[in-house]
């Protein structure tokens, strides 16, 4: 099919669009089912305490054998306990899978990783002049025409 | 992720070194590989809705599975006068970002790269997601890229120019 009018480039866009939409909501439904470990939905849900589960989110607290995480799932805010010993700071994104106890307790981590918060920031921070630097050569290469509303060579 | 620098100067180099051979490689299009090669991230407007509160994280991941992105490709491809040579180019940068991504370290599960024909995740484990030596080393090479070109132009011009 040759998409050189804007009503049929309307229309494949939109079934594309569509078939994103459906794949996205497809994914966020059922990617807990498939996961290797639970996370926070089966958490909320049925608690698997004894289980190996994989839990994320922001160090909020720290003591000498103990930290807490804090994470945003679905707009819910979730605290956990874990415990470990593991060299942390505020504000850390830690991923961890461990051994779920009771009151939202990691008790026994089997694996952690540790992002620490400064480097996120610099990690931003170079992505974002990064883009700045791709936006400014892409215009020097193509140029959008507002008539036929597509980019063109320059 | 490994950071876009790494991203971009990775599909620069490959990019630039593919042009030696196949002209098609020309800048306007390397820079639509460059764009492909960050796609796969447009899932991080995460990053700017849970400043707001909101966690679409999981609403959207899907953005950042092959099968995602291909079809935002082609969502932009549709955008351009060339749309098949387009989403082509944007299609090779895409596949750089994954080959990159599958390098890092993921504690849960790796990236469903068939999804949504299977959930088997991928990973290779081997660099840490906020890593900046891989950065120091894709610039490098990107250098070394950049240098060795200029290089081989420099002598095909003369050649060109004594013949």
């Amino acid at each position: 099919m040759k998409l050189n009018t804007p009503l049929k480039r309307m229309v494949t866009g939109l079934i594309l669009v569509a078939a994103l939409a459906v794949l996205c909501s497809n994914y966020a439904t059922e990617y807990e089912y498939h996961q290797k470990y639970p996370s926070y939905g089966a958490l909320i849900s049925d608690y698997p305490e004894g289980e190996v589960v994989n839990v994320g989110g922001t160090v909020t607290h720290i003591s000498s054998s103990q930290f807490q995480i804090l994470e945003n799932y679905h707009g819910q805010n979730i605290n956990l306990s874990i415990n470990s010993s593991t060299p942390v700071n505020l504000e850390d994104q830690v991923s961890v899978v461990g051994i779920l106890g009771p009151n939202n307790t990691i008790i026994q981590v089997e694996r952690v990783e540790v992002n620490e918060y400064w480097k996120y920031l610099f990690l931003l921070l170079r992505s974002f002049l990064a883009v700045i630097l791709l936006i400014f050569i892409f215009y020097r290469y193509w140029s959008f025409d507002w008539k036929s509303f597509e980019f063109r060579r320059r | 992720m490994p950071d876009w620098v790494v991203h971009l100067a990775v599909a620069w180099s490959v990019c630039r070194i593919l042009s030696f051979r196949y002209p098609q490689f020309n800048p306007a299009n390397t820079v639509l590989v460059m764009v492909g090669s960050i796609f796969p991230d447009a899932i991080k407007i995460s990053i700017l809705t849970e400043l707001v509160g909101y966690d679409v994280w999981d609403y959207i991941y899907v953005f950042h599975l092959p099968v995602g992105t291909f079809l935002l490709a082609g969502i932009v491809a549709l955008l351009f006068r060339e749309k098949k040579s387009a989403f082509l180019f944007l299609s090779m940068g895409i596949i750089t970002h994954y080959l990159l991504d599958l390098l890092l370290i993921q504690v849960g599960y790796g990236m469903a790269l068939f999804y949504p024909l299977s959930w088997t995740g991928f990973t290779l484990n081997l660099v840490p997601n906020d890593d900046y030596y891989i950065t120091i080393m894709a610039l490098f090479i990107a250098l070394i890229v950049y240098l060795v070109s200029r290089l081989v132009e420099k002598r095909k011009f003369n050649q060109e120019n004594t013949l």
